[in-house]
């Protein structure tokens, strides 16, 4: 405990001094600028700017990495409340209340709101992050490879199950990542697969192109296709939460704060579940539940406390055990390895040093956002206008430079092309994109653990399925997937609404 | 915005990219079980390199199956007129000048400055030419996109190239 928050005492030493402030406030802001623009994402954000950092020393490059993650997660609220689009997935739920109150002329109440909720949720999952890592680091290294077989598999159906609309085609997207990474030399034997040939595809699949390509190049043909939107509102009433609005709903901000940890730390679920679930949950438990939907203080709230609240529980489990919680997440998790840091269950034994700075910069992420949330917000209000005529072409500009920069190759920039193309027309299809990313990520985790598992088994299959936590995991993957069998559903609810009925029937 | 496309695609498309899917997936499978198992260098069966590709073909196949044979039922056999997708001259005119900018004028010998002016001039004018000709605008928005052109080709190249020493293409 003294030890760890010795660490953080260190690691808030090395960032308080002038360059890492003017890192924080600068890449905080871009992040906020980026969400703010509908069409550009986290995970775009990250993966840009990991190109733009990569000559950069690693503790600099993942704070700007961290300080853009939560500005645009956090920026993304604001057109959700002026132009009822979300500037992000995560400020989907934003929008109802959000829009509602910017119609009735409170769109800097609910702007301070948003900023409130969005430092309160952080604050809580800073705290998470500095608690739980080292102690999952520690369950972590008793996990085998088959443990890490099923939380990488949990993760990209995990991903599949909650992105989008259709399960069955997310799944699909997950295996389609999958096999993306899998393309070029196998990690155990040196040996060349679906290369064709060509000596480029040896090296895989890159990540950060790929993902430029998925998030980037097919949103920039996805807005291009969409009409366009007007900014509600011209003006905006006092930004500064009133205190009375805070401590009123602090049990709201206490539920989401927990429920967007926990949904951060499920692998391969995002922020957009955890303000979808944060909201659900405040709503149950709400006295004014008429009140959602039509302008809601305490719904606003909650979503985005509960979407902030899981970029530092997404964090934990990439940290401690190289599995990301989220899209974004798999890209910061990317970035780190870029730069040389090691995530997983060893992390804690060779370098504490590194999660307690990941924590400061978490801290130093949420004063830029509170910063910029207070003092910045008419400014921000002009970016919302500027024409996604311009933007757009932009944009693409640095997805290309961006592309090339990681490697040098201009393969890389066919490979943005050729994957932000095909997104596109799944997109159009109902093909969600983020279990295609968690698949691109923890591809190489599965393949390995796999056959590492099965070489120390000597090909059997029995600890996949005895020992313990794989037997947990394969249970809650196996219920997941089986939920979406119409009959298995029908029969569990039957069996819930009986067995509830029981209970009920009992006499006291 | 990360959101998916907000309507649902029909039973008959679904039915078309399921049934892609499926020779995907199939193709996938086959090129794994066709892979090198590396026996002659005493790799057993269980590390070959074509293990988890093959499965994952597997998995392709069966959740595409489960998509036609879904779409099937909700009558994706009969034809149906589809209208145009909205605004999809835009998202074309953006995938043909993206193409040409990064697949055949980026890396060719043009300096990257002045391919990324070109591109920048040509689809911000392009995209904006519908509302610059109805309201009789259309020098003054050429000339406010090469100005932006212009401006935004020098920053991202100097950014890129000088301050955060990233090579450029």
């Amino acid at each position: 405990m003294f030890e760890g928050l010795l660490l953080l005492g260190r690691s808030l030493a090395e960032f308080l001094s002038f360059w890492p402030l003017v890192y924080t406030f600068g890449a905080t802001l871009l992040g906020i600028i980026i969400g703010c623009m509908p069409g550009l994402s986290a995970t775009l954000a990250i993966a840009l700017l990991t190109t733009l950092t990569i000559k950069m020393p690693p503790n600099e490059a993942i704070l700007i990495l961290i300080c853009a993650y939560v500005g645009t997660i956090y920026g993304g609220s604001r057109t959700a409340i002026l132009l009822n689009i979300p500037g992000t997935a995560a400020n989907a739920a934003a929008c109802l209340d959000g829009y509602q109150l910017a119609r009735q002329g409170q769109a800097g109440r609910a702007m301070g709101i948003a900023t409130c909720g969005s430092v309160a949720g952080s604050l809580f999952g800073i705290l998470c992050l500095a608690l739980l890592t080292p102690a999952l680091g520690e369950v972590a290294l008793s996990f085998g490879a088959y443990e890490f077989f099923w939380l990488a598999l949990f993760g990209v159906l995990m991903s599949g199950s909650i992105a989008g609309s259709d399960a069955v085609k997310g799944w699909l997207m997950g295996f389609a990542g999958l096999f993306a990474t899998l393309i070029g030399q196998d990690g155990i034997h040196a040996h060349n697969r679906f290369t064709f040939g060509v000596n480029d595809l040896a090296g895989g699949v890159s990540l950060i192109p790929a993902l430029i390509g998925a998030f980037g190049f097919s949103e920039i043909l996805t807005v291009l296709a969409a009409p366009a939107r007007k900014a509600l509102v011209e003006s905006v009433d006092s930004v500064v939460p009133r205190l009375r609005d805070v401590l009123k709903y602090w049990k709201t901000i206490l539920r989401s704060g927990v429920i967007g940890v926990y949904v951060g730390i499920l692998p391969g679920v995002g922020e957009d579940m955890a303000a979808w679930s944060s909201y659900a949950a405040a709503k149950r438990a709400s006295k004014e539940k008429e009140k959602y939907g039509k302008g809601s203080i305490e719904g606003l709230m909650a979503a985005e406390t509960g979407d902030n609240a899981s970029i530092p529980g997404g964090i934990i489990p990439a940290l401690a055990l190289a599995i990301p919680g989220s899209a974004p997440a798999a890209v910061l998790l990317a970035a780190m390895m870029i730069h040389g840091v090691q995530p997983g269950p060893m992390l804690m034994v060779n370098q504490p040093q590194f999660v307690y700075d990941v924590v400061a910069m978490c801290l130093l992420a949420t004063l830029g956002m509170l910063f910029f949330g207070l003092f910045l917000v008419r400014p921000l209000l002009l970016i919302i206008r500027i024409p996604r005529t311009i933007i757009m072409p932009v944009i693409f500009v640095l997805c290309t430079v961006g592309s090339f920069a990681i490697a040098s190759r201009l393969f890389d920039v066919y490979i943005m092309l050729f994957i932000g193309v095909a997104a596109f027309i799944l997109r159009r299809y109902n093909y969600p994109i983020p279990p295609f990313v968690l698949g691109l990520v923890l591809g190489d985790i599965l393949d390995k653990s796999l056959r590492r598992g099965l070489t120390l088994s000597d090909g059997s299959l029995a600890p996949f399925f005895t020992r313990p936590v794989c037997a947990l995991l394969f249970a809650v993957t196996a219920f997941t997937m089986l939920m979406y069998v119409p009959s298995f559903n029908r029969a569990v609810h039957a069996g819930a609404t009986n067995l509830i009925g029981r209970f009920r029937k009992r006499p006291a | 915005m990360d959101g998916e496309a907000a309507s649902r695609p029909s039973a008959r498309s679904d039915l078309i990219s399921g049934g892609i899917w499926v020779v995907i997936g199939i193709a996938i499978a086959l090129g794994s079980w066709q892979m090198d198992r590396l026996e002659s260098q005493g790799v057993p069966w269980f590390t070959a390199p074509g293990l988890l590709p093959g499965i994952v073909g597997v998995s392709i196949v069966l959740t595409a199956l489960i998509i036609v044979v879904r779409a099937w039922r909700a009558g994706g056999r009969t034809a149906e007129t589809v209208g145009a997708p909205p605004n999809s001259g835009g998202a074309l005119l953006s995938l043909g000048l993206c193409l040409a900018f990064a697949g055949a004028l980026v890396g060719r010998g043009t300096p990257f400055v002045v391919a990324a002016a070109i591109y920048l001039f040509f689809h911000i004018f392009l995209l904006q030419l519908p509302e610059r000709r109805a309201r009789g605008e259309i020098l003054r928005g050429a000339m406010v996109a090469a100005t932006i052109a212009v401006i935004a080709a020098a920053a991202i190249s100097l950014t890129f190239q000088e301050i955060f020493l990233v090579r450029l293409p």
